[in-house]
């Protein structure tokens, strides 16, 4: 693991600063915003405002911070130096710089695991604050459900990188498949900002109907599934997601690697 | 153990493309040019020695030990230089040269302070602002700065002016100068083979046709200069054969050439007649096939 992180250093050491001045501006934003919304949680939960008006506004916030943040790791993640997107639009070859380091594959594929969880710390961090604090507030589900929707984007597009960066690695060399992975997950970040600005009104709205349905409408139990990622079961399955993201990035892609090359 | 690099049967199979069963062996003390047309399989062979293609078959071997399981030990021991630059544009060289020392026990940072003053290369400089010499001295300075004993150079000399070529050259003759080191590159500029080489091995369409000591290019093959008239009959004897209306130029191998040919059409082949026509001569027979089939 000593190597993978070397290799993790080096490839940052190498970028400096010379990264995209747009993913840098997006940077300050993304920590400016995340501090934001932290501050304003805690304010709400020392005042003890958390009555349904200021819950649906804070939710709609939520989103489209949340998403900002998350949209930020996979943007992170595309242009850091593990990226293999084709050398003259990323700039920068890390694995060519590599093979000629005295580490092995192995060690290249768990400094990307490493790569690919340091992309979503922010957002991790931010979530398990946001889930934390909502527990504590001890209020109604609804800011639970945005908080949910969050935790379920942020797992399906971890997985989804996770599966790229590993497993696709051996079934689509031709870059520009992966290439369209990317611009999805650039799309679907950006989406979720922009749809979020009705958002509230539209959780709200299945609220209602779920409870005057009861168990009978199917939107109930996405809010319930929703309600539940949002929760206490939102970390437990942020750690299945790291569990996951593992076998698929790192443990799955070792094991092929050595069977190939015939090591134990 | 004198081999420092051993390739026995190498395959590794592409769609469309293969390098086939490819073996030749590197001395210490010994600069090996590799030579052949584009597409040949040169980089995949560099690539497969660095285990950064995985072969299909065979064995590689480095400083005695297989280059798979003794991964990590043996590049301690490697300098590479690719063909295509692995810089980022928008960064330095010196954060480049800090992100390489974390690997490497022997780093020598007064040799490469040297080599960079030497080479004119400045550190804090943005790396899309180097010429492409510049970007193959930096990385060869790179190469060189961990105190590597086996150096793997992809085309070094290409996009280098003629004094720096002439500077490269000489840095790998004083390399190898202790006996104890080897220099493998692969290059088009068959010039700077004839300066420096001590062995060639000839690649073409995946397959090695030549590796062989350069002194015995001359006593195994000889190139005929000659009226056409000469060449009646004896065609198929040739390596390979360029013909004009009047005269004819050909690599054949020597013992023929004596057998065939006066001693005074017999001339001393280089690398470059060893490398043309070897692929000359394919490609003769195939356009000739394809003429016939018009």
């Amino acid at each position: 693991m000593r190597k993978a992180w070397l290799l993790l250093k080096a490839s940052r050491t190498m970028i400096g600063d010379s990264n995209r001045l747009a993913l840098n501006i997006f940077t300050v934003l993304v920590w400016v915003f995340m501090g934001l919304t932290m501050i304003s949680l805690t304010f709400a939960a020392i005042v003890y405002k958390a009555n349904q008006e200021d819950i649906a506004i804070m939710g709609k916030l939520m989103i489209q911070i949340g998403g900002m943040v998350i949209g930020y790791g996979i943007a992170r993640s595309i242009y850091t130096g593990f990226t293999e997107v084709k050398k003259d639009s990323a700039k920068s070859n890390f694995r060519v710089f590599a093979a000629q380091l005295p580490v092995t594959k192995e060690d290249i594929i768990k400094a990307q695991f490493l790569d690919i969880l340091q992309c979503i710390l922010p957002a991790v961090l931010m979530l398990v604050y946001m889930i934390i604090m909502t527990a504590s507030l001890k209020t109604e589900n609804s800011l639970s459900i945005y908080i949910g929707v969050l935790v379920a984007f942020l797992i399906v597009l971890f997985l989804m990188v996770c599966i790229e960066k590993g497993v696709f690695t051996y079934f689509f060399i031709n870059n520009r498949v992966r290439e369209v992975v990317y611009v999805a997950f650039a799309m679907l970040s950006a989406l979720v900002i922009f749809v979020s600005q009705d958002f509230s009104k539209g959780v709200e709205g299945y609220l209602d109907t779920a409870h005057s349905l009861e168990n009978t409408n199917s939107l109930y139990y996405v809010a319930q599934g929703l309600n539940f990622l949002g929760g206490i079961g939102g970390i437990v399955s942020l750690l299945l997601m790291g569990i996951i993201g593992y076998y698929l990035s790192c443990y799955i892609p070792i094991k092929i690697y050595n069977f190939r090359e015939g090591r134990k | 153990m004198n081999n420092i690099l051993e390739i026995n049967s190498v395959t590794k199979l592409f769609k469309g493309f293969k390098v086939d069963n490819i073996s030749f062996a590197l001395e210490k003390g010994c600069i090996m040019g590799f030579i052949g047309e584009n597409g040949a399989g040169k980089t995949t062979t560099i690539k497969m020695i660095l285990n950064a293609v995985e072969k299909s078959s065979g064995e590689i071997k480095m400083f005695g030990l297989d280059h798979i399981t003794h991964e990590e030990e043996i590049k301690e021991k490697i300098g590479y230089v690719p063909a295509d630059d692995y810089f980022t544009a928008n960064s330095t060289l010196l954060k480049h040269v800090k992100a390489l020392k974390l690997f490497y026990k022997k780093w020598d940072d007064t040799l490469f302070n040297a080599l960079c003053a030497s080479w004119k290369l400045p550190l804090n400089q943005k790396i899309f602002e180097y010429s492409k010499g510049m970007k193959t001295k930096a990385m060869l300075a790179l190469a060189l700065a961990h105190k590597p004993e086996l150096l793997i150079l992809d085309e070094p000399t290409a996009g280098l002016d003629p004094v720096a070529r002439i500077e490269v050259l000489d840095i790998l003759r004083d390399f190898v100068a202790n006996g104890e080191r080897a220099v493998f590159f692969s290059t088009h500029i068959t010039t700077d083979l004839d300066k420096v080489a001590d062995y060639i091995t000839l690649i073409h369409e995946g397959k090695i046709r030549e590796s062989l000591p350069i002194d015995a290019i001359e006593e195994k093959y000889a190139i005929v200069d000659s009226g056409i008239e000469d060449l009646k009959g004896k065609e198929h004897e040739f390596v390979g054969i360029r013909k004009g209306e009047i005269r004819f130029e050909g690599l054949i191998l020597r013992e023929k050439a004596n057998k065939y040919f006066d001693n005074s059409k017999i001339k001393t082949p280089n690398i470059e007649n060893l490398l043309v026509y070897t692929i000359w001569g394919e490609k003769d027979e195939k356009s000739m096939a394809i003429i016939k089939s018009l």
